[in-house]
């Protein structure tokens, strides 16, 4: 037992000194490149200012601690600015989460049902789906309040996420690293890594920008 | 005492100089003590001493806003913006007076939640209630097992689980969840709807931010109160122009009240004055008409100084009664200054000392009566109106004669006297009809009467401003909280843990008699006492016994493993269901914090007493319920509001009940003691009954309910209209009717226009009061004049007039 909270405490330390060494790096990088990085992610922020609908099929990847192998999730993501967001797991399990301003939907294939998630009254789903909003939405600079945020590289452009200290996603992330199409018109792919180690990558593809959406689009069952 | 020196003193008393000295002495000497005497607007002085009832009012001021002071920030545009809502929340907080108000940590840092939640992880026994050991068994078997961990599968893959994953590990049948889902469950139905939003609290629009101060202000304290709201209002106006800050707090209703009671002590005396000196001038033509006026208000001063100073705090509604004592006591100047300038006033003046002494000792009863009450109120305005009346009286029979002119006579030339008095006189038959139709006014009035209805509440004595209360309303619909409409549940001990266990017992008990957890507000569920922690881990350790811990693991890893858990999957898992099952039965309780506020808000201690409160709603059900346990818990108090105002109802007709039959009994003895004919007598008491009956008929032809105010009222009605019976009865005998009824006209008019005055107060007892002497004096006096007249000429044995008496009016 005394052994188990040993280790647990080697390990908490471990992440710990992690993060900051992490924390560390991305202030030094954030400093000395803070305005050439907010300058990029102004332009991307123009570019994707012209997008006003999005569909994109994804593969999820998560690598989690807690499974053997990696669960391979694959699905559709639909967008629409300003505040709805459609999320369609296909495989393997059916599931649809609706986003739309401040009412969410679930649809759970499993028991068929249909739940509506008002978020004033769930703040923990609130800020799960806020995340979600800021990440799919391309909502980057207000992401700078909480974010460290880092250019990894320039063509096709990939941003690295580190938050910051005492905010609320440093409990929970080392990083997001968001990687952009050539076009910078949408993202390509996702990684966010945690801080207990997990890692989730999404991939988008067959992305479909400003295409109208018909309203069965939005139906969830 | 030489003859000389007598004659010398006496002379010296009747010199105008002297006189005139002496008041202004005793008035300005009194003037001056007011300010070092205590003044207060609460209205729990209308309560008996040492009475629960007080108690409990005590008690209910304490717990709820007593020392909170909630600010509700917004946009003025109504629009969402949390940051500069924040910003303009921390520069109020910033430029705060610690000495009057400080900021209370409504906010926890993210760090410190983190850590509060492992804190709760830890004590998952202390919250297993016995029911839960049922749904422990199903949880940890195989199926249980499967069950919870297809779903946490399912979960991690859907969005919203994107962070679950980690936090699975140590909790994979979601039991920390569940105790999490349990303690939210029971602080929902405290119905509040704050969140947390950066390090503050917000409505879930962020459109509204709620900050809420500590101060030490006391709400009595009027001087503090008034510093207290006028720093806030600088603070408020160094806010951003887009943003306002809206206050609620106890403070505001000492602050309305005390307005609104200065208000109308400040236009109704401004009113009687100069509508009575427009009277006496009118009628008499002469400036000494006005010292009838300021007799009552030279006798304020002394009577007030001498009154507040027998009592640690004088309520200023009973100040308020002023103009009303005023109205009183301005009688006996009335009479002295009619008969003082006839032909013959020496000699008038000696022959109206008794009657006009009787009234004035028939009123004392009243207020002496008063005296008596287990209501300091009742106490404080029987003390000042009984030293008012006897410094008028002194006044007016000592001050005024010396400055009156002598007319000769020249009243009863210019006023019209009282002519229809004579024709009533001298018909039987006008007399009959004025005592037919008398009757009927009278039964009337009983039948307005049946249709009364009693609101002894207090509370709503209570003249607060519109304005305050709407915003209460307001601050209510945006935070939530409706507890100020439900019964409260208080059990106390000497020591918190021991308050804490009656609270448990008391939760345990509601729920055994079919009360919803989801209506009963109780700590129990949140912070249950360490004798229930205790006797929870030890059902726990009881519970997991070796064989029940094998198979628990085993059904674990097996279900895991063929669902693709790894096998190090729920090892954190294991280590804390380690400590879980090595707790000790005495270990110390470690602080949520995050359940401090909530704590602080249902444990009170005071003087050694903890106090734990629980609010359930004020039905039937559940107050019985609660009523049901008192014999298991005697120190369990239910303080329902609905009974709240029963009681009092019932201790306040008690109260009234005691008074008036010391009063009558007081009055019956002086009365019989000086008249000393049942006839006068009988007489006598006819217009303070009329009185009282229209007194009541009035406030049920507005479609007003009788209250505490109106009792109050009525007996100085009684003790009003018992004057005007007694002067006119005695005024028959003695043959002096012309001036009398002149002086009870009078006397009548000022009474009316005394308590008149109330009708333009805005504080609700004023108003109340103003109603019931209105209507009663108006029909007290109307009998008088009227129907006494008439009696004594249809049955005139009851009052036969002296053989000396000379109905001329100059006696």
């Amino acid at each position: 037992m005394k052994r188990g909270r040993g280790a647990r405490l080697l390990r908490g330390c471990a992440v710990s000194g992690a993060v900051l060494c992490a924390a560390l790096v991305s202030d030094a990088l954030a400093a000395a490149g803070d305005g050439q990085t907010n300058a990029v992610l102004g332009r991307l922020e123009t570019s994707l200012s012209g997008v006003k609908t999005v569909k994109t099929r994804f593969v999820q990847e998560k690598r989690l601690a807690l499974f053997k192998n990696p669960l391979i999730t694959r699905g559709v993501i639909q967008v629409e600015v300003p505040d709805k967001l459609l999320w369609r797991v296909e495989s393997p399990i059916k599931y649809v989460l609706l986003i739309n301003g401040k009412q969410a939907k679930q649809w759970d294939g499993e028991t068929g049902k249909t739940q509506k998630i008002p978020l004033a009254n769930n703040p923990v789903f609130a800020a799960v789906t806020e995340q979600l909003r800021a990440w799919f939405g391309g909502h980057y600079s207000l992401l700078s309040k909480d974010y460290d945020i880092v250019q990894r590289a320039d063509a096709p452009p990939v941003f690295v996420f580190s938050p910051k200290q005492g905010t609320p996603p440093a409990k929970m992330l080392k990083g997001v690293t968001v990687s952009f199409r050539e076009d910078r018109r949408y993202i390509t792919s996702i990684q966010i890594d945690e801080a207990g180690g997990d890692v989730t990558v999404l991939k988008f593809e067959e992305t479909e920008i400003n295409m109208p959406f018909a309203s069965k689009d939005w139906e969830i069952e | 005492m030489t003859p000389s020196f007598k004659a010398g003193l006496q002379n010296k008393l009747q010199s105008r100089s002297f006189v005139a000295l002496a008041v202004v002495l005793i008035t300005v000497l009194s003037c001056a003590c007011l300010p070092f005497l205590k003044f207060d607007g609460r209205i729990d002085v209308m309560l008996p001493d040492r009475s629960e009832l007080r108690d409990i009012f005590s008690f209910l001021r304490e717990i709820q806003v007593a020392d909170k002071v909630l600010i509700t920030f917004a946009m003025r545009d109504k629009s969402a913006d949390p940051d500069a809502l924040v910003a303009a929340a921390d520069r109020y907080a910033a430029g705060l007076d610690p000495a009057l108000a400080t900021p209370m940590n409504t906010s926890f840092r993210t760090d410190e939640v983190a850590q509060d939640f492992v804190r709760l992880a830890r004590q998952l026994p202390d919250y297993t209630e016995a029911a839960d050991f049922e749904r422990l068994a199903v949880d940890t078997s195989s199926a249980g097992i499967r069950g919870s961990l297809e779903a946490l599968r399912r979960k991690v893959q859907q969005p919203e689980g994107m962070f679950a994953a980690s936090a699975a590990r140590a909790d994979p049948l979601d039991w920390n969840g569940r105790t999490v889902r349990k303690i939210m469950a029971a602080i929902a139905s405290f119905g509040f709807h704050a969140v947390p939003v950066q390090q503050h609290l917000m409505d879930q629009e962020h459109r509204h931010l709620l900050m809420v101060l500590q101060t030490s202000v006391l709400m009595t304290d009027s001087a503090g109160v008034r510093r207290l709201l006028k720093h806030l209002a600088s603070r408020a106006a160094e806010l951003p122009p887009g943003v306002e800050a809206r206050l609620v707090c106890g403070h505001l209703h000492t602050a309305g009240n005390e307005a609104v009671i200065r208000r109308d002590i400040t236009i109704t005396s401004i009113a009687i004055t100069v509508v009575l000196i427009v009277l006496f001038f009118g009628v008499y033509r002469d400036w000494r008409a006005g010292l009838i006026v300021l007799i009552p208000f030279i006798a304020s001063p002394p009577a007030l100084a001498l009154a507040a100073s027998a009592f640690s705090s004088f309520s200023y509604i009973v100040v308020g009664f002023g103009s009303v004592i005023a109205g009183i006591a301005i009688d006996y100047g009335i009479y002295t200054y009619v008969t003082s300038r006839g032909e013959q006033a020496e000699r008038n003046l000696k022959l109206i000392r008794l009657p006009v002494t009787l009234s004035a000792l028939t009123i004392l009863c009243v207020f002496v009566a008063f005296c008596f009450s287990a209501m300091p109120a009742y106490r404080q305005l029987g003390l000042f109106a009984a030293l008012a009346i006897l410094i008028s009286l002194a006044y007016a029979f000592w001050f005024l004669p010396v400055f009156v002119k002598k007319t000769g006579g020249a009243v009863q030339k210019q006023g019209g006297g009282a002519p229809a008095l004579t024709v009533f006189e001298q018909s039987r038959s006008n007399a009959l009809k004025i005592i037919a139709v008398a009757a009927v006014v009278f039964l009337t009035g009983l039948w307005l009467d049946s249709r009364l209805k009693f609101d002894m509440d207090v509370s709503k004595l209570d003249g607060t401003p519109r304005a305050t209360l709407d915003e209460e309303k307001r601050a209510m619909s945006i935070w939530g909280g409706g507890e100020s409409m439900a019964a409260i549940l208080c059990v106390d001990a000497k020591n918190e843990d021991a308050a804490l266990r009656l609270n448990d017992r008391l939760y345990a008990g509601l729920l055994a008699a079919g009360v919803e957890a989801s209506v009963v507000s109780s700590l129990s569920p949140i912070c249950p006492s360490d004798e229930t922690r205790r006797a929870r881990r030890k059902a726990w350790a009881s519970y997991w016994t070796e064989e029940k811990v094998r198979d628990f693991r085993e059904n674990l890893a097996r279900e895991s493993a063929a669902l693709e858990f790894s096998e190090q999957a729920f090892q954190s898992f294991w280590g804390v269901f380690a400590t879980w099952r090595e707790a000790s039965a005495d270990r110390a309780t470690e602080p949520i914090g995050f359940l401090k506020p909530l704590r602080e808000r249902f444990v009170h201690t005071q003087d050694g007493v903890t106090r734990v409160t629980t609010f359930v709603p004020d039905e039937p059900k559940c107050l019985a319920a609660a009523q049901k346990l008192r014999a298991e818990i005697p120190s369990l108090r239910v303080v329902s509001r609905n009974a709240f105002s029963k009681s009092l109802s019932g201790t306040i007709a008690h109260e009234v009940f005691l008074i008036s039959l010391l009063a009558a009994l007081m009055i019956a003895v002086i009365t019989v003691a000086l008249i000393r004919r049942v006839g006068m007598l009988l007489l006598s008491a006819i217009p303070a009954v009329t009185g009282m009956v229209w007194g009541g008929a009035g406030m049920s032809l507005l479609g007003l309910p009788l209250n505490i105010s109106n009792l109050i009222a009525g007996i100085i009605l009684f003790g009003l209209c018992m004057d005007y019976g007694i002067c006119m009865v005695y005024a028959h005998k003695r043959g002096m009717r012309r001036d009398v009824f002149r002086a009870v006209t009078l006397s009548a008019v000022t009474a009316v226009l005394g308590s008149g005055v109330l009708l333009l107060a805005h504080h609700p007892a004023f108003f109340s009061i103003g109603v019931t002497l209105v209507s009663g004096v108006s029909a007290g006096y109307l009998y008088a004049w009227l129907v006494l007249p008439a009696l004594q000429t249809v049955w005139p044995s009851l009052n036969p007039a002296d053989a000396q008496a000379d109905d001329r009016g100059k006696v």
